[in-house]
Parts: structure tokens; sequence; C-alpha cells
């Protein structure tokens, strides 16, 4: 006999909702019905995968250590330890879950049905043309023409909502600005880079999640030079090698970084250096070393609604290691609660200080109201365990450089 | 025999197992999760205040509904758009994906968290509480303030429109595995 698949009380059954009469009579009632049985049984699979998916969800949340999240103000109850570790505990889980979910997926080449399939199947043939063909989508969409300070000019984001980033970034400009200033005279403009002096530095960013190649780092808070404006830092980090890695040369190729600007709350962002990237496009192919870390800081104009949208959500393709040579993806978003600047994870206020100062020595339109004493103060306090030194490294530069009125 | 539980131990525990789905729950009626950590913390304050007897049986219930009556009083307080004011819902007509929650961008993942985003509120509400926290037609009727039918009804209609939409993302855009652990 047929039955009324649009009855609840058959998904009532399928989860183990109905009482035992009830649960009887269906039973009866579907032994002759195949229909009804795959229902059932797709309802139970449906359920199965629910569960599972919302359970990944609290353990992301849990596992995500506290990177977005400021530290909130000190309440009274807080003072009783107890609340103190319940506080704490919330706020990393709260950390993780702004991020909303961060699920990878792998995709079989094959399987996907735009360009990105041509290009994994480039990939599947040989290396060498793996070079040549997964120089991803030289999308148009960031190659925002420089300013006539040379600088990226802030992008409305109704036109240009997304911007791509690879992972090549080089470190030699820190070390040509410390040159110079050592030796009593300012920088050359050019030789200033923005993210060359930001990603010079190492940060303290999380681990990869056991199954990924890859962290993502996310945090917005008030931007120090521009108080209309906030700041998002956009973060990765790969995965350290282990023992187990031994004789592995890579994390990831062609990693590239998707950040995609929401219109809803974000009216128009401008790309901390990168310069090179967004005249020519990202660079396709780089291979990505293990705990090879990459930072990106933007500075946006927010909406000023009260958008619960998040600001960005950020996408990270790669090609895991040759071994299986997979397509992968990992997501993450960021909302912004409107955190000051002082509240900020120290990681993002070290790389604002840095993009400050680099803004400061090539005199950039766009250094708004920051000096180098504020450039001292915010990297003062923001000198975290600097266990290699080189931030109090740069502290001393910036003292330097004050004495040289540039 | 052992010995039961110290009180602090107790609450302790209920706040291990409790606090990051009552946070995930919160957010999702406030729609901000700061907010949603108070009301959690003010959740298990009101729990220490002494309404444990009410606890014994059926803590998730207990503590499901104390957050979610702070979490609405939030919502009026600020005048914040909750999903679960009975005004907006009735407009909504209940079965119409929110506004701006259709899967417009082809490139949009596919993920089933996001496909579950895209349904009326009542439903994401209920599959939380059912997929999420495990509860039972019944604890969600209590919870919601809903009848044992009704609660079937909404989860019966959620699954049926998850199904079509996951299998219509699954096909039309970037098949995925997902992750089980």
């Amino acid at each position: 006999m047929s039955m009324n698949l649009d009855d609840p009380n058959l998904t009532a059954y399928a989860l183990g909702e109905l009482p035992e009469a009830e649960r009887k009579a269906i039973e009866t009632a579907m032994a002759d019905s195949p229909e009804t049985q795959a229902f059932v049984r797709q309802t139970q699979e449906t359920a199965q995968l629910l569960r599972s998916e919302f359970q990944n969800d609290l353990r992301d949340a849990a596992r995500k250590p506290l990177n977005i999240m400021p530290l909130p103000m000190p309440r009274s109850f807080w003072s009783d330890a107890r609340w103190l570790s319940i506080g704490v505990a919330a706020l990393l889980a709260i950390a993780a879950i702004i991020g909303a979910v961060i699920l990878s997926t792998r995709v079989e080449p094959d399987s996907r049905p735009d360009k990105l399939a041509k290009l994994s199947r480039g990939n599947a043939d040989s290396d060498v043309q793996m070079e040549v063909e997964e120089v991803p989508e030289t999308s148009q969409e960031n190659v925002g023409v420089a300013d006539a300070s040379g600088e990226n000019p802030f992008l409305p984001t109704a036109t240009n909502p997304v911007s791509r980033l690879s992972f090549h970034v080089g470190r030699e400009s820190y070390e040509s600005v410390r040159r110079s200033i050592s030796n009593g005279t300012k920088p050359p403009r050019e030789s200033v880079r923005l993210e060359q002096l930001i990603n010079y530095f190492s940060y303290d960013y999380s681990a990869p999640l056991p199954d990924d190649s890859f962290s993502i780092n996310l945090a917005a808070a008030g931007c120090p030079w521009q108080s209309e404006h906030r700041i998002v830092r956009v973060a990765v980090k790969a995965r350290e090698m282990t023992a187990g890695d031994q004789g592995r040369t890579e994390i990831a190729r062609g990693a590239q970084l998707m950040v995609n600007f929401s219109p809803a709350s974000v009216t128009s962002y401008r790309l901390l250096g990168f310069e090179d990237q967004t005249s020519a496009g990202p660079r396709g192919g780089d291979t990505v070393g293990a705990g090879q870390t990459l930072t990106v800081l933007y500075e946006v104009v927010p909406a000023g609604t009260e958008s619960q949208v998040p600001l960005v959500s950020v996408s990270l393709s790669y090609y895991s290691p040759a071994a299986d040579r997979k397509f992968v993806m990992q997501d993450s978003a960021v909302e912004d609660y409107g955190a000051d600047f002082e509240r900020a994870p120290v990681d993002l206020r070290f790389a604002a200080a840095l993009a400050e100062f680099g803004m400061i020595l090539r005199d950039s339109p766009h250094k708004g109201n920051g000096t180098l004493a504020a450039v001292l103060d915010w990297s003062n306090e923001s000198k975290g365990r600097d266990t290699a030194g080189d931030r109090a490294g740069f502290i001393e530069l910036v003292r330097k450089a004050q004495t040289l009125a540039l | 025999m052992q010995r039961a539980p110290e009180e602090t131990d107790d609450f302790t525990e209920l706040v291990r197992r409790f606090e990051l789905p009552l946070l995930q729950y919160a957010s999702r009626i406030i729609g901000d999760r700061e907010r949603a950590r108070d009301v959690v913390q003010e959740t298990f304050v009101e729990l220490q205040r002494g309404q444990r007897e009410q606890l014994d049986h059926a803590p998730a219930k207990w503590l499901f509904t104390v957050c979610r009556n702070r979490a609405l009083n939030v919502c009026r307080k600020e005048r914040r758009m909750t999903f679960l004011d009975d005004e907006i819902l009735q407009k909504r007509a209940g079965e119409e994906p929110m506004p701006n929650e259709t899967l417009e961008h082809k490139e949009a993942k596919v993920f089933l968290l996001r496909i579950i985003a895209t349904l009326p509120p009542r439903q994401q509400e209920i599959l939380q509480l059912k997929f999420q926290n495990d509860l039972s037609y019944q604890e969600i009727a209590e919870i919601t303030k809903l009848s044992v039918s009704n609660v079937g009804v909404i989860l019966h209609n959620a699954l049926k429109t998850l199904r079509q939409r996951y299998a219509e993302a699954s096909r039309d855009f970037i098949p995925f595995t997902p992750r089980i652990s």
C-alpha cells in the first residue's frame, strides 16, 4: 500500500519519536511500501548528517583559539575564579563561532563544473603542466590600478567585492628600511613595501585543525589612524612539519586567498601593500612551506548599518601535497563587533603598527593621523612575548626613525 | 559506591556540557555573539542562584528555556529584529527563506549549515535543538512553547526542504563530501 510521504509522523518515526503503538502501526504499513522505507532511510541519513555537521560546528567552536574577540571589560562576578574560567572558555568559543564554520571540502578534480575543473584536469596529467595551468584565474576583480602615490586605492565593494592574493610575499623591504634608518637616511619611498614590513615578522596564529593544511585567522578592530574606519586582518598559517612529515617538501601549491567583502557591511576597502599583485594579478604556482604565515591587512570603510552580515568571508584554495593532489578549499568569515583597536589581538596591533610605520615613511596619502610616536606606543603595547626579539628590534628602529625627523 | 559529586563539580559539568550549545543557540536568536555570551553567562548565574531543584531531571530543558527567554528579552529591550518575534514570523508566513539568505552566489558554499541558514527561522531553531542538542519533540515543544505535533510538522518540513536544497546545491554547485568525524 502507498503511504502519504508528507505525513510528519513518518519523520517522527524515522527519528524514533513515536510511542510504541504508533511505531508498530507505521512499521506494519510500510512493510510493503519500498517508497516509504526509502523515505525513512533518507530521513535517518539526513539526520545523521545533521548531527555530524552540528557536532563539527561545536567542535570547531571549542577548538579555535581566541583570535577575534578582544577580552571583555572586567565584570564584578568575573572576579570569582570560576567565572573567569567560564568566561575564557566562552570567549574561545565565541572566537570560533564568529568564524562561523570552517569546514573543508575536498573536491575530486573532475567533479567541478567550472573553470577549476579544467584547471584540475590539467593538474592530474603532469606536474610540469600543473605549474603552468594551475595559475589560478587571474581575475580582474581586485586589479585596482595603484593611485598616484603608487598605492592601492580604496575600492568600492559594490563593484569590487573580491580581493585575491597568492602567498607570494618577499621580506627584503624591512631589511632595506632598517639599513637606511640605521645609516641615518630616509628610506627611498619605493623601497618601503607595507606587506613586506608586515610579513617580515612572525605571528602567533593558531595551528590548523588536524584535517586542514591551513588555519585562517580573522579579526576586525578600529583603525588607529582613521577613527571612522576599521581594520580587518586576514592571516593564514600553514601546518608545521611534524615527525610524520619527513621527506615532505611542501604543504601546498597554488594557494590563493579570496577575500569577499560584503556590500551590506563594507562600503569600500583598501588593501595595504601587495601592489605588485594588484597591478599584475595574483601569482600562481607558489609553493607554501610548512609553518609559513601570510598576514594581510585591509582598511575598511564600514557601511554604517547595523548589519549582521559578516564583514568579510575568506576562501583559501590550494592543491594539497602531491600525494593526493586534490583541490581543497577552506572557508571562514568574520563579523565586526565594533572592537576598539586597543582591545584587538596583539598580532593585529603589531601588524597595524608596521603598516602605519610604512605609510609614514612613504608619506602616504592614506597614513591618516598616525605619527611615529603613536606607532611606538602601538608596537610597545603589542610586543607580546617576542621570543625572537625582533619586535624589540622594530621598536628600536621606530625610536631611531624619530630622531631622523623624517 | 562512588561519592556523589560535589555541587561545584556538578555545576562545572553542566557548564562544560551546555556552554557551547547554549552559546550557539543564543547567537542564532540574537544574531550577536557578544550579547549571546552575556545571555549564557546570565543563564548560568541564574542556575547558581538556587533554581537547582528544577534542574535535576531535565537540565537541558531548563537551561535552553532560560537561555531562550533571556535572549528574547535582550532582543526586545534592544529592539533587535529577532527571528522569533511572532510579528516577524507571521509576516514571513513561515515558509519563505529570509531575503538575504537565498543561495544567490553560484560559488556559494554548499555546506549543510549554510543551507540551514536559508530555512525559515523557526525551522532553524528546531533543527538546532533537535540535532545539535539531541532534545526530544516533547522537550523542544516545552522550550519553544509549541505543541508537540507542531514541532513534528516544522521538523518534517525543515528536513524536506533541506533535502531538496541540498540535492539542488550538490547538483548545481560544487559537490562535496561532508567531513564526518
